[in-house]
């Protein structure tokens, strides 16, 4: 019940844990301690080892869940690190104000959402979430607490952002929330049948379309899949939004339910399932972001060795022929995935040092853990990454090598003076070297 | 509006009930404790949250004999509340209480002596008022003294006790005495337990149950419910069993 894991359930260790829920103590809970590390814990949604610390000590921010001021003329809402993104958008509804920028859960805290700096299908307009945090308060393990913006302290803010919560304990954020026109969503689902056709959808989607994102049939030899896009809407006449109750898949599968065999007729099921239903629909905007939240620990399907997801990201130049590539691999391979998502990224620069979106495309991909063949595999995509210019995304890596990380992350020296010497984790020493 | 006062109004599962009575209607909530910096963190996210109620705070040494004695009866007048939870604790940790009386004195007076005062202030007030509700959380550890908790679980048998002997005078009215006893939940008072690995509800859990005992007006209530059971088996292990056990 307690469990402290990751999103991919890859690794079993316990860590030692503190759970913290009084503002007035956290700096002394956190102080530097010579004999182990700490690291933030906000809900254990990234899928590797960015937020485990293996023998070393987590501080779960879970408890840190106060709001503490909103003004609703401006939309400036500030918070404690633990507070859900869940109940800011639940709060806000009503008020016609949402957070800006969401990922595909909102099941995870506004300090994990700052530190993996995230990114949701409006990327192309609105930016990552980092672009709309005004800024932070962090408690470092010498004491201090320091507050960071683009004016003070801006160098440890873009180390923060996106810093994977090496640069201290966000204790305060400062976010500015956006206008909404209100809960529901205009949407339409069409289909394409090669890349190509992807590509070209996306881009004539951008301008009037603020959410979109695309999923592959990776078992399709074309690349065939089905591509959504849509925009914020007000409930019409006679519309009301469902009271959803979020189901969680109560046990484990003994092994993986996603495996060479299920793999095509699942694909082959959603892709019928949707082409069914192309064309436009409203949908409530919580299922239409969040699809997967009404099927609470859907991770247990993937079995006892867990999953890796394979997130990158790969310039525009040449990200149709590098997908090709990496899309094909898999096919031969029949390393299929359920969850195959695509999406450009616009081209707002990101604010954090490690951010991870640049401008072109993002391909991610689910593969369950089947030991060596898969992580053999993974090496295989990543020589197609780096030569195309391309990188991996942080929160979802749990296997990448040093030399890749130093190659794709070129701003990681500097990022490394502004770290904490009395925070790491099991991500920063694998690729940081501590 | 009803007006509910939590006594402890920082307690983590004192506030999950809070946000049941506030998810469901308006009201007005008053949380009294010792710390004012800690009750105006919890009552700014309250107000932020739930802008249609009212949510009213103060700081009083809320354990303290003298302070209860002097002035229980005009903070009950003052906010003149419909429901009353008493909600504050301590859980004092028992070897070392064993060896510091001054701490077992703490453990004593926290969670029994201060609660059963404030306890006796609240009838004198439910009294005059002719009705409403009062809730104390006691603990599954006032069941049955154990080595390893009897401190504490002393302390909160007196609340029992007490509870007991309030729900018989007030037998024939529209006072309801109502007692909650929580198995281990998760909370800060129970973080090294946490961490050790221990199975704890969540607090959620037994907020909800303390809504639903004030509403049916029960008087005693087990959250969860299995500790209903467990703790009847283990009232009734005979002792030449209890007493080869670590409990
Ligand atoms: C179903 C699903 C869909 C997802 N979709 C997307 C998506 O569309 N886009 C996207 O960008 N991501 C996505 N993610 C990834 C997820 O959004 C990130 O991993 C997010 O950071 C998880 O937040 P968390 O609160 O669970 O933090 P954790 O995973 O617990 O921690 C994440 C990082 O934040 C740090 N951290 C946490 N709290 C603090 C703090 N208070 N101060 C400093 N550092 C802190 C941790 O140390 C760690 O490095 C998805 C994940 C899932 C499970
Ligand atoms: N958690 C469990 O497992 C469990 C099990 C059975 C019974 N209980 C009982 O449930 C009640 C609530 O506990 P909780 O779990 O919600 O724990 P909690 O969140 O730690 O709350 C404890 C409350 O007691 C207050 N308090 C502690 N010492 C005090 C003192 N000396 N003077 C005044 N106030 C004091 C705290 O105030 P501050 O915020 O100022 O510290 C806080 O409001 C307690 O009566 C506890 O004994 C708990």
């Amino acid at each position: 019940m307690n469990s402290i894991e990751s999103w991919g359930r890859l690794y079993k260790d316990q860590d030692d844990v503190k759970w913290l829920s009084d503002p007035q103590h956290v700096s002394s809970q956190i102080y530097f301690n010579t004999e182990k590390s700490g690291l933030p814990y906000g809900l254990g949604k990234s899928y590797g080892d960015s937020c485990l610390n293996p023998g070393n000590s987590l501080w779960v921010t879970q408890g840190l869940n106060c709001l503490k001021h909103f003004d609703p003329s401006t939309g400036i809402l500030v918070c404690e690190p633990g507070v859900m993104l869940s109940d800011i958008q639940a709060l806000m509804q009503p008020l016609y104000w949402c957070l800006p920028v969401v990922p595909g859960t909102e099941l995870i805290t506004v300090g994990g959402a700052i530190a993996n700096d995230i990114h949701g299908k409006n990327h192309h307009i609105h930016g990552n979430f980092g672009h709309h945090v005004i800024g932070l308060k962090l408690a470092r393990t010498d004491g201090t607490q320091l507050w960071c913006d683009h004016h003070e302290n801006s160098e440890l803010f873009k180390a923060t952002i996106g810093g994977v919560g090496l640069t201290g304990l966000i204790i305060e954020a400062k976010l500015q929330l956006m206008r909404v026109s209100g809960p529901m969503v205009e949407a339409e689902r069409l289909r394409f049948n090669s890349l190509e056709e992807f590509f070209s959808i996306a881009d004539l989607s951008e301008s009037a379309w603020e959410h979109t994102v695309a999923w592959v049939d990776v078992s399709s030899a074309n690349m065939r899949g089905i591509f959504l896009r849509g925009n914020a809407s007000p409930l019409l006449d006679g519309e009301s939004l469902p009271k959803n109750f979020p189901k969680a898949l109560p046990f484990s599968f003994p092994v993986s339910a996603m495996n060479r065999l299920t793999l095509q007729p699942l694909n082959w099921l959603y892709f019928t399932t949707q082409v069914a239903k192309l064309g436009k629909f409203r949908s409530p905007r919580k299922s239409f972001l969040h699809p997967l939240d009404h099927l609470l620990h859907w991770n247990r399907a993937y079995g006892p060795r867990g999953f890796f997801q394979y997130q990158c990201v790969l310039p525009r130049s040449v990200g149709l022929e590098a997908l090709h590539t990496i899309l094909n691999e898999m096919r031969i391979k029949k390393l299929g995935s359920l969850l195959t998502v695509l999406k450009t990224f616009g081209e707002m620069a990101s604010v954090g040092m490690l951010s991870f979106p640049e401008p072109g495309v993002t391909l991610a991909v689910d593969f369950p853990n089947t030991g060596s063949d898969i992580l053999n595999f993974m090496e295989r995509l990543d020589k197609i990454v780096i030569e195309a210019g391309g990188k991996l995304y942080l929160a979802k890596d749990a296997r990448q090598s040093r030399a890749m990380f130093e190659k794709t992350y070129p701003q990681f020296e500097l990022f490394q003076q502004y770290r904490d010497p009395g925070i790491s984790s099991g991500l920063s020493r694998r690729l940081m070297g501590w | 509006m009803k007006t509910i006062l939590i006594i402890g109004g920082t307690s983590a599962i004192a506030l999950a009930a809070v946000s049941v009575w506030l998810n469901r209607q308006a009201t007005q909530i008053v949380l009294l404790g010792r710390d004012q910096e800690r009750l105006i963190r919890v009552q700014n996210d309250l107000r932020l949250r739930h802008q249609n109620s009212r949510i009213e705070m103060d700081s009083f040494d809320i354990s303290s004999t003298e302070r209860i004695v002097a002035e229980a009866g005009s903070i009950l007048q003052r906010f003149s509340p419909d429901v009353i939870l008493i909600a504050h604790g301590w859980l004092a940790p028992q070897k070392e209480s064993q060896e510091n009386l001054a701490l077992a004195a703490d453990a004593l007076n926290i969670n029994g002596v201060s609660a059963v005062l404030w306890m006796e202030a609240c009838s004198q007030y439910l009294e005059s008022k002719g009705e409403g509700s009062l809730a104390i959380i006691g603990s599954v550890a006032g069941d049955r003294g154990r080595q390893s908790n009897y401190i504490y679980g002393a302390s909160k048998a007196l609340v029992a006790s007490y509870a007991e002997g309030l729900q018989h005078r007030f037998a024939n009215s529209k006072i309801n005495i109502t007692l909650i006893k929580p198995g281990p939940t998760e909370s800060p008072m129970t973080e090294h337990l946490k961490a050790s690995g221990m199975k704890l509800a969540k607090v959620e859990t037994v907020g909800k149950d303390i809504v639903k005992a004030i509403d049916l007006g029960l008087p005693v209530v087990y959250s969860p419910k299995v500790w209903r059971w467990i703790m009847l088996v283990v009232r009734h292990l005979p002792q030449f069993i209890m007493h080869k056990t670590k409990l």
